[in-house]
């Protein structure tokens, strides 16, 4: 039986997460130095050797960093789907469906046919239960 | 063998454990994290079940997953390619996403199971979406062979299906396609009707005995192509969830003489009769996919999941129709049950496992299947915080205490025994009243459960006794509420004489019948019959308010307000119970009356911790 004591405690952020915020500024910074930005590789890390410490020594600190990283990955996501999504599905997918309708092709079947007995249809052989597809 | 089933990413993310064909433990994210339909990875639940069945690391077989989201993907993907430059927006908000997160599964699954101590085992098992539905369905029915019907929004490309179990073989034979979908089709006007689409469904359900089904010639007419044997398309120049954010379009709102409902303004005619129509039409599609399914495969049992499962009228109707001659509906029909049926896929069709078909009964365990607490832990808790509580370690005692408070009208917050899964409430996380009381369904619903009030209660009655109040053989069982019913004529009152048609307040406080609270406004009632095995504490509870009332039926809906999950851990049970007007909670063996606890402050209004439904 299952008992109270045993709910679930919240989660550790796992170690390795916690390694790849420290090593990856610092390798952000080793590369900006190579580069000859010199001030900019220092205060990048400044900022690795910070989160990094932080990071490994409270799991705290690694949650907040986490949750704030994850905050600036959606603001900018949110930003970068308008430059690089938005021209994908007007100069790529548009034109394609487009065509599609040039051709009175129709992959969603959305005709409605009253002369047919059934929509019913066999569904496509599976491809396995090993793959996502 | 030990499998643990996953369903995420879309809404109601759950997981289940399966140890040599036996169902441990289930139970949905939204319990642990309090966030309702909550679609993250299900990891606190998937860390419940694992500590329920004893996993230690390296011990799990195999992990399967509801769907295969690459397949999922590339539905999508198809569907923008057909509509371009239509859905520009929905692209917009979806990829991110699915690039995001929802592509990686694989690697979601490691790093979830890392943080649970776990590792990665051999087997990464995809089912596909409607297959975990009609497994979750047949592989825990009653049933040696089966037909199963499947029926929901969408998964990957199929809306709808139906599939033979016979022994441990699951095989689909038809499906309809995406975006010709049954779920979706009930989901737009749920979304026109003011209402919040995959949540306020069952509000709609519940909405349609006020109304008139004086727009389903319409629908008929004008949105859906409906054959004889069941199979539909939808007329999409009418809806507007290929293109757009919504679910319905203009041309929609035209048809329907007016704009959709604004969410919480006034409920008009128009909202109750379009709520009706719906409701037939939708019965329409389902009786006649069952009858077909039943000509054509000669195979007398039903076995039904999907979210349009959980529509317990239509199931009530094809019941009544005697088109089976059994039918079983899985308790959590909905995409939180597709974590069960995975399982079972990777169990049987996967890893070839055989099947043992229950010798009574079904294998869902009354989907008693989430964690419990021990009254010793329980009364730790309660000293630690002084609430002054009562303990009745006898069983026959505590029911005659508790009916006791029943029946003198008062509301008891019930959370005892093991966590329901699915989204119903069966007698271990709910909140109970005596239904001969006209008022309880306004007074619960308006000062209990924060939430409109037309919506009706449903009634928890013991199995044995059940057709005395309802119209239901003695063979007939509900035990997970999925199954409407009328109340036995000779309990109604004909009330339509002296009715006020605009005022749903008028309607909901009529006395209906000697059962006011739990009859809705057309003599039905969502009903659960309570078995003596499967739950005796609630069913010695009934039997004892029976003995004092003579009515050995109780109202029982969830433990929650609106827009809350139901309540997981005796503290969520406090803490619900001291928000509102609840008389008397029980945990466990434990009894607590309001009078006698101290002040209860929150800090602001807690009513926005949740965002309506």
């Amino acid at each position: 039986m299952f008992t109270w004591s045993e709910m679930p405690d919240p989660l550790p952020t796992p170690a390795h997460r916690r390694w790849v915020m420290f090593v990856v500024p610092c390798l952000v910074a080793v590369i900006v130095y190579y580069l000859g930005h010199h001030v900019a590789a220092g205060v990048l890390l400044a900022v690795g050797i910070t989160v990094g410490i932080g990071t490994l020594s409270s799991v705290g600190f690694a949650r907040a960093f986490e949750r704030m990283a994850a905050f600036l990955s959606l603001s900018l996501g949110t930003g970068l789907r308008w430059v690089l999504l938005a021209p994908f599905y007007l100069l790529f997918m548009t034109p394609m469906a487009l065509f599609n309708r040039l051709w009175a092709h129709d992959p969603l079947q959305l005709g409605l046919d009253k002369t047919k007995e059934t929509y019913w249809s066999t569904p496509p052989k599976s491809s396995g239960y090993d793959r996502p597809y | 063998m030990k499998i643990l089933g996953i369903s995420a990413f879309y809404h109601d993310s759950a997981a289940a454990l399966l140890c040599d064909g036996e169902l441990v433990a289930a139970a949905q994210e939204e319990r642990f994290t309090r966030i309702k339909h909550d679609e993250s990875f299900p990891t606190r639940a998937a860390a419940y079940c694992l500590k329920a069945g004893g996993i230690k690391s390296g011990e799990l077989d195999a992990i399967a997953f509801y769907d295969k989201p690459m397949t999922k993907f590339g539905r999508i993907m198809e569907t923008y390619r057909a509509v371009a430059p239509g859905g520009l927006a929905g692209f917009l908000k979806a990829m991110p996403v699915w690039f995001g997160q929802n592509l990686w599964v694989p690697s979601e699954l490691e790093t979830q199971l890392e943080r649970l101590g776990q590792v990665m085992p051999e087997r990464l098992i995809f089912a596909e979406h409607h297959e975990s539905h009609a497994a979750s369905a047949f592989y825990p029915s009653p049933f040696e062979e089966a037909v199963v019907l499947t029926l929901d929004g969408v998964g990957e490309w199929a809306t709808s299906s139906i599939a033979i179990g016979r022994g441990s073989e699951l095989t689909l034979e038809k499906e309809l396609r995406f975006p010709h979908s049954l779920g979706l089709l009930y989901s737009a006007f749920t979304y026109f009707t003011g209402f919040r689409v995959n949540s306020g469904e069952y509000k709609l359900m519940g909405l349609a005995p006020y109304g008139e089904p004086v727009y389903a010639q319409k629908i008929l007419d004008h949105l859906i192509d409906l054959k004889d044997d069941g199979s539909f398309r939808l007329n999409m120049e009418y809806f507007g969830y290929l293109t757009e954010l919504r679910m319905t379009n203009d041309r929609f709102a035209e048809l329907f003489g007016g704009p959709a409902r604004s969410p919480e303004s006034r409920i008009t005619r128009r909202e109750m009769d379009l709520a009706r129509s719906i409701q037939a039409v939708t019965e329409e599609v389902v009786l006649r996919i069952a009858r077909h399914a039943r000509k054509t495969y000669g195979i007398p049992n039903l076995c039904l999941a999907g979210g349009v499962a959980l529509n317990c009228v239509a199931n009530g109707k094809v019941l009544r129709e005697q088109i089976f001659d059994r039918l079983w509906i899985q308790p959590a029909a909905g995409d939180a049950g597709g974590s069960v049926g995975a399982a079972y896929v990777a169990y049987h069709q996967s890893l070839k496992q055989p099947r043992t078909v229950p010798s009574a009964g079904d294998a869902m365990k009354g989907s008693y299947l989430g964690p419990s607490f021990s009254d010793d832990e329980i009364g730790d808790w309660l000293s630690q915080c002084n609430y002054p509580a009562e303990r009745f370690d006898d069983d026959e005692v505590w029911a005659d205490q508790v009916s006791g408070e029943l029946s003198s009208s008062r509301v008891v917050g019930m959370h005892q025994g093991r966590m329901e899964f699915g989204p119903r409430a069966l007698g271990n996380r709910s909140i109970l009243g005596d239904p001969r009381s006209p008022e309880m369904q306004s007074t619960m619903n308006l000062k209990i459960k924060y939430r409109e009030s037309f919506r009706p209660f449903a009634p928890s009655c013991a199995a044995d006794t059940a057709h005395e109040y309802f119209e239901l053989s003695e063979e007939d069982e509900s035990p997970y509420m999925l199954l409407v019913a009328p109340v036995r004529k000779e309990r109604c009152v004909d009330t339509s004489a002296q009715r006020d048609d605009e005022d749903l307040i008028s309607w909901v406080n009529e006395a209906r019948s000697d059962l006011p609270s739990i009859t809705h406004v057309d003599h039905s009632a969502r009903i659960q019959t309570v078995d003596e095995m499967q739950n005796p504490r609630y069913y010695k509870l009934i039997k004892a308010f029976g003995k004092k009332t003579g009515i050995e039926v109780l109202i029982n809906t969830s433990f929650n307000v609106r827009g809350e999950p139901i309540v997981c851990t005796p503290e969520d049970a406090y803490r619900c119970f001291m928000r509102t007007q609840m008389d008397v909670l029980v945990l466990g063996s434990w009894v607590l009356h309001k009078e006698t606890q101290p002040e209860w402050a929150d800090e602001g209004d807690w009513r926005q911790e949740f965002a309506l439904d």
